[in-house]
């Protein structure tokens, strides 16, 4: 008859996968954090360039309308002011011709208007979608919350880096564990993620 | 006359999105990056109509900051939430700190220009 016996944890190899696991998480939390930075650094640059653009189209708006308004409330009859003063060439000279250049320049300006009015709508629904980026970045965080509390849980935590632990007290380090990554979601399709996983909290 | 609005964000990015979609429209737009720089920016700025706040910030979140407001018993204007929560006990911690709107992050900027619209009554610049 031969006795039972006790099969003892390997120690080393517990130590061993620890430093993996927390090696392992940092490794992932970093890169995270890196490709959070980018898209963040990529974002407010892409926001400067929206900015930069929307000005730039105001800008130039503006100008083309001075011709209109600085010399008096009729646009048309400024501008054939505006042609006669500064002796701008029309396409056909003098008279009637005038106006015909006058009425091909009127309506080069009410363009450059339109387009600015158009450029500026197109760069709005832009920044709309780039509002996602604030999301993203905060699940990305949400994300590095629970390899922390993965490591801590693991590594740190006495339940899990004691030998004789009972089954109650590794169930109660895990939910101290959901509980913590689940209070850092502020979405609820991370909630929904999560009961997918780890049933609806008590 | 121009409404002012303060739109309190930690994301920078947000604040700019925020501050292009509405300065657009002929909104005066004014950025704060917490609770604490919302409050001491609304000190400076007596005239802010709207608040459009995140709930989630370092130094002092968007709810510490409205509850602020509401106990300093000054401000007459109307605060709307823009954030990515959704909790319902946030929402009615809200609601009982004064909040009139709770809007979702992604933001539209066609919804966030109508909710603005409504809740302060009037266009951008009249």
């Amino acid at each position: 008859m031969t006795a039972s016996k006790k099969v003892e944890p390997n120690t080393d190899a517990l130590n061993f996968l620890r430093g993996f696991l927390h090696s392992y998480t940092k490794l992932i939390e970093d890169q995270l954090g890196a490709v959070q930075a980018d898209m963040s650094t990529a974002m407010g640059e892409i926001m400067q360039a929206i900015m930069a653009i929307s000005s730039t189209a105001e800008e130039k708006a503006k100008s083309a309308n001075v011709i209109f308004t600085k010399k008096g409330s009729d646009g048309k009859q400024a501008m054939v002011r505006e042609v006669e003063e500064r002796k701008i060439p029309t396409e056909l000279g003098a008279g009637n011709s005038c106006s015909l250049g006058v009425k091909r320049m009127t309506d080069a300006v009410h363009s450059v208007d339109r387009l600015d009015a158009a450029i500026k709508d197109l760069l709005l629904s832009i920044v709309g979608e780039m509002s996602v980026e604030d999301v993203v970045s905060q699940r990305f965080q949400h994300l590095n919350t629970a390899l922390s509390v993965l490591r801590d849980t693991v590594c740190n935590s006495g339940a899990t880096n004691t030998s004789s632990s009972t089954q109650g007290e590794f169930a109660s380090t895990s939910k101290a564990a959901l509980d913590k990554v689940l209070a850092s979601y502020t979405m609820e399709e991370e909630k929904v993620c999560f009961e997918k996983y780890f049933g609806k909290p008590a | 006359m121009t409404v002012k609005i303060l739109i309190v964000d930690d994301s920078k990015t947000i604040r700019q999105q925020v501050s292009f979609t509405l300065s657009r429209s002929g909104y005066v737009v004014v950025e704060a990056e917490d609770g604490k720089d919302g409050l001491a920016k609304l000190s400076a700025n007596a005239d802010v109509k709207l608040i459009i706040s995140d709930v989630n910030m370092p130094n002092m979140g968007g709810l510490d900051m409205i509850e602020a407001i509401k106990a300093g018993g000054t401000y007459s204007g109307t605060i709307v939430m823009l954030t990515t929560e959704g909790s319902p006990e946030l929402i009615e911690r809200a609601k009982a700190a004064g909040a009139r709107g709770w809007l979702v992050k992604p933001f539209k900027p066609e919804q966030l220009l109508g909710a603005v619209s409504k809740l302060v009554g009037v266009a951008g610049a009249a």
